[in-house]
């Protein structure tokens, strides 16, 4: 099965050279670098329009987002194990993330866009609701620490700002990014205490101290929605937005690829080459070499 | 009410050693739980019917236990101290030792300073002057406290002695931070267990069991709320409540309302029997009308509702969908009732919530912050409920004692930072007094600044005596020394005191500094003590 080319485009991952894209229409695995798609969750009965928003890769362990579940599967997504997460299920999973040290504790982490953070020890195998102290519960993106396996560091976006835990999301504290320039459509650490914070409609901002603090980063052009932040292993940074795909280093901006007319959703970074997948809202999937 | 007594008047130069004679017999009860190796202090149980003593570790609570001395002139300096003492303990829950040893100290050399011919009204001036300076000083000490738990637990094992309450007590505001809610209840099992509520809850229940769906329980999934403060007698006044609520297509309706008569009830049962539209009533939380005010504001920022009040009319005609609020789910029993993912606006909330953290830290007023902090610790979810069990109802309550002061002792430490333990923080006050006195002219000026020089020293100086050490040998190896260093009579030696976690709260320090200097300055100016044929106890000694 091939997906319909208008389908908009949530999330990226690779797993090698094989791709996987969640679409509005459900999951879908590319093994060529994206010349040929198929339904990756041709195995599971599922209603039609399963979204899948977020994706999460360790091994052969594939986690989809969709609907109030998570989907599972121990075996690069031959088969598929649903995992409700509460009841009644949330409507979106915004986001998903691991463990880096996924392959000793089991932890992973799923954002909602309605009831906040969900937390799985055991592989995905059952999820509990971790929302205490968390004053909303809106939650858009979301980022663990680089040494989340000894500072359990986490932070994620919300309709109202930025919240961190330093108890793998047992409980959240405030930060003081400011009221004003909220919602935070992404997330990302980059290392050394430094963290990266992409909004809808005021920009980029940075924080050097752990979450604590956030300061704004000027960008040039129109301040479109950030949609995804990818921190490279080179230190440069690349800020999604609607329009525009930026390659910022040393906070500078020193590449850009786009404009595009339809806004840009999802963003997978090609480290070696340098280049990136970026998926549409009208469904458009394309690989750029910022310049 | 204390034991009859003949009336009498009791003049100078009588009165004044009599009220030491007072002041030291209470200080010389609590003098032994200063300290990490403190004594206890064996005391007769007051009804009688119980054969052993009560051992007590907390200077609180034996000041509350000592009603009465037998020398009734002394009685009075004992229950002056007793009544301050008291306060403190029912107000912050710790340092009431601390602040005993410090009023003892003061007292005795301002005495000792009048019977030289120092003018008692000029001395307290002096006294109460000098305050700030020494406040000022504290401040400037303290460090914020880092929320980790190991940190936590550290405190908490400083101010009770008790691994399993400091392991608890330290976890609870790990996670629930300064601003929670953290609720110490009698348990029923042996041990000490905590409980991490989900969502926010409120002390007030279902009006009726009729409205429950299991036993006495109810559980409702994506609710909607209908928030006022009105007493409902008429059933038919609910009317457009339910019509708008069936109108608009919501299945589950939770109204809370002050009061709901019985006919409005048996309304909401026969409407949950047709199926349609499934309600509950709960009773609006507080007890007075600015609590009830609190809570409706509250509700109403947590679930986005929009509240009616009966100040602003009588009827629930006009009700919209609009004004409801949502929840993903609520829950009640009789007793309580809360909800969790409240659908209100997040920055709304944020917003709600940082005004009220301003009042809490703005407020001098205990009674007002205990309030705030419980209304915090709801709208944010953050609330612990730590049960405290044990063999006896005895261990119980002097377990769940233990465990209030010191999460009142972590709460405070959280809020208002710490300073170098041991009695230390008091000692480096002392250098800006000795800053002040070269510019001081005035006699009794330069009396309370000496008076309070050597009453600082008080504490640190019963600590190490507590532990089997020489003060003045102890003083003396710190003379001179940096000040991040102090004495841990526990390990015997010079030690960092932030590293080792010996620390104090500024704020419980302060208020110590506070009740002790402004009572002893006071007291200084007795001239005579009047007898009353049956005086009146300040606070009771349960």
């Amino acid at each position: 099965m091939i997906a319909e080319a208008t389908e908009s485009i949530y999330a990226l991952a690779a797993a090698g050279s094989t791709l996987y894209a969640g679409r509005a229409g459900g999951l879908y695995r590319s093994p060529d670098g994206g010349r040929t798609w198929e339904d990756a969750l041709a195995g599971l009965e599922r209603p039609p329009g399963l979204a899948v928003t977020a994706i999460g890769l360790a091994g052969a362990q594939l986690f989809a987002a969709t609907r109030g579940a998570v989907l599972r599967s121990e075996d690069d997504g031959h088969t598929w194990q649903v995992v409700g997460l509460a009841a009644p299920p949330p409507p979106l999973v915004s986001a998903l993330a691991l463990s880096p040290d996924f392959a000793r504790d089991g932890v992973l982490l799923a954002a909602t866009a309605e009831d906040g953070v969900f937390v799985s020890s055991d592989r995905g195998q059952s999820w509990l609701a971790w929302n205490f102290g968390l004053l909303d519960t809106n939650v858009y993106s979301l980022a663990l620490s680089p040494g989340f396996a000894r500072d359990a560091r986490v932070l994620i976006g919300t309709e109202s700002g930025i919240f961190s835990s330093t108890s793998g999301g047992r409980s959240w504290q405030e930060t003081a990014f400011p009221l004003s320039a909220a919602p935070v459509l992404s997330v990302c650490a980059a290392g050394g205490g430094r963290w990266y914070a992409g909004t809808e409609e005021h920009g980029l901002f940075q924080s050097v101290d752990d979450g604590h603090t956030w300061q704004p980063r000027p960008l040039p052009g129109p301040l479109t929605a950030i949609n995804s932040l990818h921190p490279a292993a080179t230190g440069d940074l690349y800020v999604l937005l609607e329009d525009r795909l930026l390659v910022l280093r040393a906070d500078q901006p020193v590449r850009s690829a786009g404009p595009w007319a339809a806004p840009a959703m999802a963003l997978l970074v090609d480290a070696p080459g340098g280049r990136a997948l970026v998926g549409g809202s009208d469904g458009r999937l394309e690989w750029v070499t910022p310049l | 009410m204390k034991a009859r007594q003949k009336p009498g008047v009791v003049f100078a130069p009588q009165a004044a050693p009599a009220l030491l004679r007072g002041v030291q017999t209470l200080v010389d009860a609590v003098r032994p739980t200063l300290g990490p190796l403190a004594g206890s202090v064996a005391i007769d149980h007051l009804n009688k019917t119980k054969a052993l003593p009560e051992v007590l570790d907390s200077g609180g609570v034996i000041a509350r236990r000592i009603i009465e001395l037998g020398d009734r002139d002394a009685d009075m300096g004992a229950m002056l101290l007793r009544g301050l003492l008291v306060r403190q303990h029912e107000r912050i829950g710790d340092g009431t030792a601390t602040t005993a040893v410090l009023f003892e100290a003061i007292f005795s050399a301002g005495l000792r300073y009048i019977a030289a011919g120092g003018n008692p009204m000029r001395l307290r001036r002096s006294l109460e002057r000098l305050l700030p300076l020494l406040l000022k000083s504290l401040a400037e000490l303290a460090q914020p406290l880092a929320d980790q738990q190991p940190a936590l637990t550290r405190l908490a094992y400083m101010l009770c002695q008790q691994a399993d309450v400091a392991q608890v007590v330290g976890e609870a505001f790990a996670l629930a931070g300064g601003f929670g809610r953290v609720e110490v209840r009698a348990g029923y099992g042996r041990e000490l267990t905590r409980d991490y509520p989900e969502g926010s809850y409120f002390y007030s229940g279902l009006f009726s069991r009729t409205l429950a769906t299991e036993g006495d329980y109810l559980t409702l999934e994506t609710p909607a709320f209908f928030l006022c403060d009105f007493e409902i007698d008429d059933y038919h006044a609910l009317f457009p409540v339910l019509q708008t609520a069936h109108a608009a297509g919501l299945p589950r309706l939770v109204i809370v309302a002050r009061q709901l008569s019985e006919k409005a009830i048996a309304l909401l049962v026969t409407n949950n029997r047709m199926g349609r539209l499934q309600t509950a009533a709960i009773k609006l939380p507080g007890l007075n009308a600015e609590d009830r005010q609190a809570a409706l504001t509250d509700l109403a920022v947590l679930t986005g509702a929009q509240p009616w009040y009966a100040a602003a009319g009588t009827s629930l005609e006009g009700v919209q969908a609009r004004h409801f609020g949502h929840a993903r789910r609520a829950w009640a029993d009789l007793h309580a009732f809360g909800l969790v993912n409240g659908r209100g606006d997040p920055r709304h909330l944020r917003q709600h919530v940082a005004a009220l953290k301003a009042r809490c830290l703005a407020s001098d007023d205990p009674e007002v912050r205990r309030n705030l902090l419980q209304r915090l610790g709801t709208l944010a979810g953050r609330s612990v409920i730590v049960r405290v069990g044990g063999f006896t109802e005895t261990e119980i309550h002097a377990r769940k004692n233990l465990a209030e002061q010191t999460v009142a002792g972590v709460r405070a430490a959280l809020l208002g930072g710490v300073v170098p333990g041991g009695g230390m923080a008091l000692l480096h006050c002392r250098a800006a007094l000795a800053a002040r006195l070269p510019a001081v002219q005035d006699t009794d000026e330069r009396a309370a600044c000496r008076i309070l020089s050597e009453a600082l020293a008080a504490p640190a100086a019963a600590i190490y005596r507590n532990a089997g050490y020489d003060p003045g040998a102890v003083l003396a190896q710190l003379a001179g020394k940096n000040r991040a260093l102090g004495f841990d009579v526990v390990a015997g030696r010079v030690v960092n005191l932030r590293a080792a976690g010996l620390l104090d709260s500024a704020i419980t320090l302060q208020t110590c500094l506070r009740n002790a200097i402004s009572t002893a300055a006071l007291a200084l100016t007795v001239d005579a003590l009047i007898h009353l044929k049956q005086p009146e106890m300040t606070g009771k000694p349960e």
